[in-house]
């Protein structure tokens, strides 16, 4: 089992408002899993709280990957294990270039077994599936970034990176035909290599794609359905909470 | 409450800011203004004690105190003409031919009857309200409010009015308090019972006191926790009087959880200097709010402070300063944080217009202990025409770096294009002007009561006429 | 013929009260210190400015806490030895007030380093490590390209700058102000801009006990443009106090002053902006900006950003805003396998990432990575 989440009930820091309100989650290696549900839910929640933003508080419940519980490692030790998010709306970072970043993160996370050249061909590789110009790694991370540049970094930084567990929040929200269809290339490319993804998402789109192992329906801070594909074109049919009731 | 004094003691100490005047010659007293003028005034209001002593005590400070560095020009302020003007029994302005053409023709327009204008002009009693204020007073009564003029809760309520009268504006606090010290009189004396929400604004010129005594008059509002009220100083028409010199203060108490509005529309004759103190302190969970419109005067020095002495406390400044033809007003703001988790906004707007000039001056202080604040201040200046000035010296004094502060302030002008837009919707140049000027101020009309927002909409038109024309 | 007061406070007759300075009588340079330079015109000159010396205490600065100054031992003079008639009337035409009287003052009588330029039309860049602890120089671009790298790199300094930047000249300055521990540096430098002309700053301050800064853009002419980027990192207890100064006296000039910074320790900054626009200075555009990252509990930031504007044919505003560093940031970074204090690092670092591209054209970036070095 590469990702177990058990009962995990959090909140915000300063909060006693629970958000979470035991989400049970198992994902096993190089599987598609797929997390639909109503805006505000708590989606991304779940999704920080795995990658240990914290904003967030853990009241009860575990996290185990690769059969160990992380919650209390640090978000930089939790990536070096192999768990990478990419966020909706990633925050700007002035002063600091992408490039610079990436290198950085490339060295500790898999040490020194590539050379200085090779990454950086590796980069150029990366930003030309996607349709990125080479000074796009000389500017500050996200800083005027358009909402479809951002999204593009992430995921760049996801396939540089090469994490074990992929989580994507909301990759194909603000994208347009075109720039989806890179992103998801992309993904595809990732899993093919190996990475496990949970992708969180409100549209079923995705799925003509790519090839998803589960569908989880989450609602009201649980995970209240899950299934295979199908599932996922009910909701979009009957809304969230008829998918809930059952 | 010795509080008071421990909070200025601190802030004296943090205050890096103060200028020093160089050594001046000793101040001499106008003739008259002495202990024998001071002796009379509180005789006539047959004063306790323990406030003659306070008088004198005033007195002699404002003697050893040097005149402050900064600020307006006020070499033109004759002290002299105080001494005829608070000695008890002097006849004031005595008929309605005495005011000037100016204040009569504003009120004309600005449609007050005859026994209003009296009574504004400091005249006399004032009839209409006379009923209105009857009625509020029994339910006042009802809520143990306590409301009365200043001089009379000095004598009703003395160990009230002894605990906070110039505790938070001491007579060291400058030479200005210092005088106001020694020769206030009238005021409002305002003080709300734990829990009590006063359900009506509650406005000064309900309270016939002296009549024309509102030069040096002595403001107290205690708010006792998770009490409410609002208050409304003053009102539109313009004061006249006849020396040209108000040094007002105001303190304000706000205990933990309670809220205080405090509205000013400042319309003092175009021959006043207006050095106005407004000083609150808010406890734990407190919300102070300041709106104030200055309109009027010659010269005006006004900076509504907040001390944010505890946690979670807010404080809320908005201000409209219209420096027209010959005025200049320096008004701003102060807000000191000293609890943690205290918030503050300040959102100055001026206008300058027909050669006035707008001097915003503004302190924000974050002090070492005030753990996650925010604080941010917006000033924005709109020059009508080429003949204005407008200027911004906001001071950020930040000592902790678990705070978040943000300053802007923008200048400039009424657009051109927004002028024609609205000329091609069928208005001539005056009404566009009016019309956008207005819109700029919407932020402080509406949070003021109807009757006041639509006579400030018309003194702004009168305003901007006469100085259009 | 008056010199550029730092603030000029009146409108239409009224005037508004201006606080005096506090001023200390004490231990001072005097005639013994002054050395003829050789050139008679000149030090006629300096006498004058002695004369006017004299009649100041050193002033007592409360922010930054500087009570008393002890003078620099003066060993000799030398600067403006080579200066002539029209080189003397420039250096009138750019008399200013700078942080104090006293200081501009100060460098122009007892300099020991320093140089009168004359350039036409340059396509260079320069150089220089000022080498004394009292410099004055002035400096008359008429034309071309002219880059200057300016390094003091002093226990102590007191110094001044003057540039002339004639019609259409383009004039860069990279101004490094790298104070040794417990020093003191009080720097006044003055810049006229005329139509056409362009200047670029680059103004770095970092290390001393008492580090002060004045740079002032005058546009006495029409569309000229003007940014100037201030950049501090406050540590080990140090107080920096700089002011930025534009006056605009022309039509449709540009001016803009971007700073931001760094405080940690138990160090201050003060930052002070004057945006001065004379009536008849229609279109222009002024804006002021500044951002102070406080790194650590007793990190302390003042300013008092000014806008003076006679003219309502323009565009201008300020801002100021302090913060600790954006923990969302830190956080995002951390998501990307970096420490917490690797984090801050390239926060803190990346605070002067412009600065760095600039410094790299000159191979300079060491400087400023010693200047950052134990900064988080």
């Amino acid at each position: 089992m590469l990702l177990r989440v058990e009962n995990l009930r959090a909140s915000l820091v300063g909060s006693e408002k629970l958000i979470l309100k035991g989400v049970n989650l198992e994902m096993g290696f190089g599987e598609v899993h797929v997390l639909m549900g109503p805006n505000g839910s708590g989606k991304s929640t779940l999704a920080n709280v795995i990658v240990g933003n914290p904003k967030f508080k853990v009241v009860s419940g575990d996290i185990l990957f690769e059969g160990e519980s992380i919650l209390n490692a640090k978000p930089h030790e939790r990536v070096a294990k192999g768990i990478f998010m990419t966020f909706q709306s990633p925050v700007e970072v002035d002063g600091v270039r992408l490039k610079q970043l990436l290198l950085t993160s490339y060295r500790k996370i898999h040490g020194d077994d590539s050379s200085f050249y090779q990454l950086e061909r590796e980069m150029k590789r990366l930003a030309e599936e996607l349709g990125l110009r080479p000074e796009f790694f000389d500017r500050f991370v996200n800083v005027g970034f358009s909402g479809g540049e951002r999204k593009k970094s992430e995921i760049l930084q996801a396939s540089f990176l090469k994490p074990k567990l992929l989580i994507l929040d909301e990759i194909d929200s603000g994208l347009d035909v075109d720039a989806l269809k890179l992103v998801l290339k992309m993904v595809n490319a990732l899993r093919e290599q190996g990475t496990s993804l949970l992708i969180i998402t409100h549209y079923t789109r995705i799925l003509e794609h790519l090839d998803v192992n589960k569908v989880h329906v989450y609602l009201d801070g649980k995970i209240v359905a899950s299934g295979d594909k199908w599932l996922a074109y009910e909701v979009e049919k009957s809304g969230y909470a008829l998918v809930g009731e059952r | 409450m010795r509080d008071y004094e421990r909070v200025l003691r601190e802030l004296k100490k943090m205050e890096e800011w103060e200028f020093e005047a160089k050594a001046r010659p000793a101040f001499e007293l106008p003739p008259g203004l002495d202990r024998k003028l001071v002796l009379e005034i509180s005789k006539a209001k047959d004063e306790p004690s323990w406030m003659v002593e306070h008088r004198l005590k005033c007195l002699r400070i404002f003697e050893e105190m040097p005149e402050p560095s900064w600020g307006v020009d006020r070499s033109e302020i004759d002290l002299s003409r105080i001494v005829a003007y608070v000695k008890p029994g002097v006849a004031r302005a005595s008929s309605w031919d005495e005011v000037p053409e100016e204040i009569k023709r504003a009120f004309e327009r600005l449609g007050i009857p005859e026994a209003e204008r009296k009574y504004l002009a400091g005249l006399g009693a004032q009839y209409d309200s006379e009923m209105v204020y009857k009625n509020i007073k029994e339910e006042l009564k009802r809520l143990g409010v306590v409301f009365l003029d200043m001089d009379s809760a000095v004598k009703e309520h003395p160990e009230l009015v002894k605990e906070y009268f110039m505790k938070l504006i001491p007579p060291t606090d400058n030479k200005y308090a210092a005088l106001h010290g020694a020769v206030w009189s009238g005021g409002t004396f305002l003080y709300v019972p734990k829990g009590v929400k006063v359900p009506m604004p509650l406005q000064s010129y309900f309270l016939f006191g002296n009549p024309g005594a509102g030069q040096f008059e002595h403001t107290i509002i205690v708010l006792d926790e998770e009490s409410e009220v609002t208050y409304i100083e003053g009102c539109t028409a313009p004061k006249y009087d006849v020396i040209n010199l108000h040094v007002g203060a105001v303190e304000v108490y706000v205990k933990k959880g309670a809220r205080l509005k405090y509205l000013t529309i400042q319309n003092w004759s175009k021959n006043m200097y207006n050095l106005e103190m407004k000083r609150a302190i808010a406890e734990e969970d407190a919300v102070v709010t300041w709106v104030s419109a200055s309109f009027g005067s010659y010269k005006t020095m006004v900076y509504p402070a907040t001390i944010l002495k505890g946690d979670n406390s807010v404080s809320e400044n908005l201000s409209l300063s219209f420096a027209g033809p010959g005025q200049h007003l320096d008004t701003g703001s102060k807000v000191i944080h000293l609890g943690r988790n205290t918030r503050s906004t300040v959102d100055a707007k001026s206008i300058s217009i027909g050669g006035g000039w707008s001097f915003y001056r503004g302190l924000l202080k974050i002090a070492k202990t005030a753990k996650g604040s925010k604080a941010s201040v917006s000033c924005t200046g709109l020059m009508v025409d080429n003949e204005s000035r407008s200027d911004t010296v906001p001071v950020i004094e930040v000592h902790n770096a678990d705070s978040d502060v943000g300053h802007e302030a923008r200048i400039g002008r009424i657009g051109d294009d927004q002028i024609f837009y609205l000329m091609s919707r069928g208005l001539d140049e005056f009404e566009a002007k009016s019309l956008i000027i207005k819109g700029f101020i919407q932020p402080i009309v509406q949070e003021l009561p109807f009757e006041y927002a639509v006579e400030l909409n018309r003194l702004i038109d009168l305003e901007i006429e006469s100085s259009i024309g | 013929m008056g010199y550029e007061k730092t603030l000029k406070l009146e409108h239409r007759g009224m005037k508004a009260m201006l606080p005096e300075v506090k001023r200390n009588a004490g231990a001072d340079l005097d005639v013994r210190d002054f050395f003829p330079s050789g050139n008679d015109v000149l030090d006629r000159w300096r006498l004058r400015r002695f004369r006017e010396y004299q009649s100041y205490g050193f002033p007592v600065w409360r922010r930054v806490g500087l009570t008393s100054f002890e003078p620099p031992r003066v060993e000799g003079y030398r600067g403006l030895e080579n200066i002539d008639e029209e080189g003397l009337a420039l250096l009138e035409e750019l008399d200013f007030e700078g942080s104090d009287r006293k200081f501009v003052l100060m460098a122009d009588v007892f300099s020991m380093a320093g140089e009168y330029v004359v350039v036409s039309s340059p396509q260079e860049k320069v150089v220089v490590e000022v080498d004394q602890d009292v410099a004055n120089s002035l400096l008359d671009l008429r034309g071309g390209d002219l880059t200057l790298v300016r390094i003091v790199r002093r226990e102590r300094f007191v110094g001044n700058l003057r540039v002339k930047v004639r019609e259409k000249a383009r004039f860069k300055l990279v101004n490094l102000h790298l104070v040794g521990k417990g020093g003191t540096s009080i720097d006044n430098v003055f810049l006229d801009v005329e139509t056409g002309a362009s200047v670029e700053v680059y103004d770095f301050y970092s290390g001393g006990r008492v580090n002060v800064g004045f740079l002032a853009v005058r546009f006495s002419g029409e569309d000229a443009t003007a940014k100037v980027r201030p950049y501090y990192a406050v540590s080990s207890g140090s107080a920096t106090d700089v002011l930025y100064q534009m006056r605009f006296y022309g039509r449709r000039n540009e001016g803009t002053v971007d700073s931001k910074g760094v405080v940690t320790g138990e160090s201050k900054v003060v930052f002070r902006g004057v945006l001065d626009i004379l009536p008849g200075a229609k279109d222009t555009v002024a804006h002021q900006r500044n951002h102070t990252f406080l790194i650590s509990g007793s990190a302390k930031a003042e300013a008092i950003p000014s806008l003076f504007v006679g003219e309502n044919d323009v565009v201008a505003s300020h801002a100021h805003s302090s913060s600790p560093l954006d923990e969302t940031a830190v956080f995002y970074l951390m998501t990307r396998g970096c420490s917490e204090t690797e984090a801050r690092e390239l926060l803190i670092k990346g605070t002067f990432e412009d600065l760095r591209e600039e410094l790299r054209n000159f191979e300079l970036e060491a400087v400023l990575d010693h200047a950052l070095e134990g900064l988080v």
